[in-house]
């Protein structure tokens, strides 16, 4: 079985579909309500914003040894929006307002995720 | 194969593996995602396994890795790259005597599934949050794409390296 190329083709198409479906559904799962983002830095919380009581949108930095991370947050959402670091995933992931995947800068060990509100 | 002509050869794909990495670094990730990448350093890798074995594959990803962190920085950046490419080592020296040269791409998928696994969990233990665990999910779609693409890389390569007569 293991040297049929049919076998692998249907194995690694399933693992393809069922991950990009996972992931989307991880990160659409409770976005939206109002929800409250927590900010970790290496494993540790340091900050939760409850971001349905956020009116006017604010920016703030998080600067450890590591860098610095420039982070927007807006009613019902939030965003890093520059960091010093090479990659930029994060900033160009965008805004979270829910869901399962957080935002992560991992060169910064940084990471935002939000607390839904059935947890 | 004269032991001379061996390490001319682990030299120049160490040098052609390093070269590719620091390239793909330069370039902007394709996909907003931490972590997806195309890994194009483990055609490399897979190459090296074939020609030369599982010893000289180990040397050449080792200088690759170490010397790759020190043209593109960080020890951070070491670590993943270091967890990614010997999980997929250790794939790919396992499975390359199990399946002929013709599902080689096989062999590259399982090695670019373990490659982002590897990354994930230095990425869990580096950052102690375990809410990165999610990323296993796109991460895995996004090894079967890169790791067939990898894949059917190495079998071009390897095949113009054999025709181009240097092994002789």
């Amino acid at each position: 079985m293991i040297r049929k190329t049919k076998f692998w083709v249907i194995l690694f198409s399933a693992v393809f579909v069922i991950g990009i479906a996972a992931f989307f559904l991880l990160r659409s799962a409770g976005a939206g309500q109002g929800a409250t983002a927590r900010i970790w830095l290496n494993g540790e919380i340091v900050q939760e914003i409850d971001l349905g009581s956020v009116v006017v949108p604010y920016e703030f930095d998080i600067t450890t040894d590591l860098g610095t991370n420039r982070v927007r947050v807006e009613h019902g959402s939030i965003a890093v929006v520059s960091a010093d670091c090479p990659d930029q995933v994060c900033v160009r992931q965008g805004a979270i307002s829910g869901g399962y995947i957080p935002i992560a800068c991992v060169p910064h060990e940084l990471v935002i995720d939000i607390l839904s509100p059935e947890d | 194969m004269k032991s001379s002509k061996r390490i001319a050869l682990c030299a120049a794909l160490a040098a052609v593996a390093l070269t590719i990495f620091v390239a793909e670094s330069q370039i902007p990730p394709i996909v907003p995602i931490a972590g997806v990448k195309l890994g194009l350093a483990n055609i490399v890798t897979l190459v090296a396994m074939v020609l030369l074995g599982r010893r000289d594959a180990l040397i050449v990803l080792v200088v690759r890795l170490v010397l790759g962190a020190a043209f593109t920085g960080g020890f951070s950046a070491f670590m993943f790259s270091a967890a990614g490419g010997l999980a997929a080592y250790l794939v790919m020296a396992v499975l390359v005597s199990v399946f002929p040269e013709k599902l080689l791409w096989v062999v590259s998928v399982l090695a670019a599934l373990a490659h982002n696994a590897g990354q994930v969990l230095v990425a869990v233990f580096v950052t102690s949050t375990p809410g990165i665990a999610y990323y296993i999910f796109i991460l895995a779609a996004s090894g079967v794409v890169t790791g067939v693409f990898t894949g059917v890389a190495s079998i071009f390569l390897l095949r113009a390296i054999r025709s181009s007569g240097i092994l002789k």
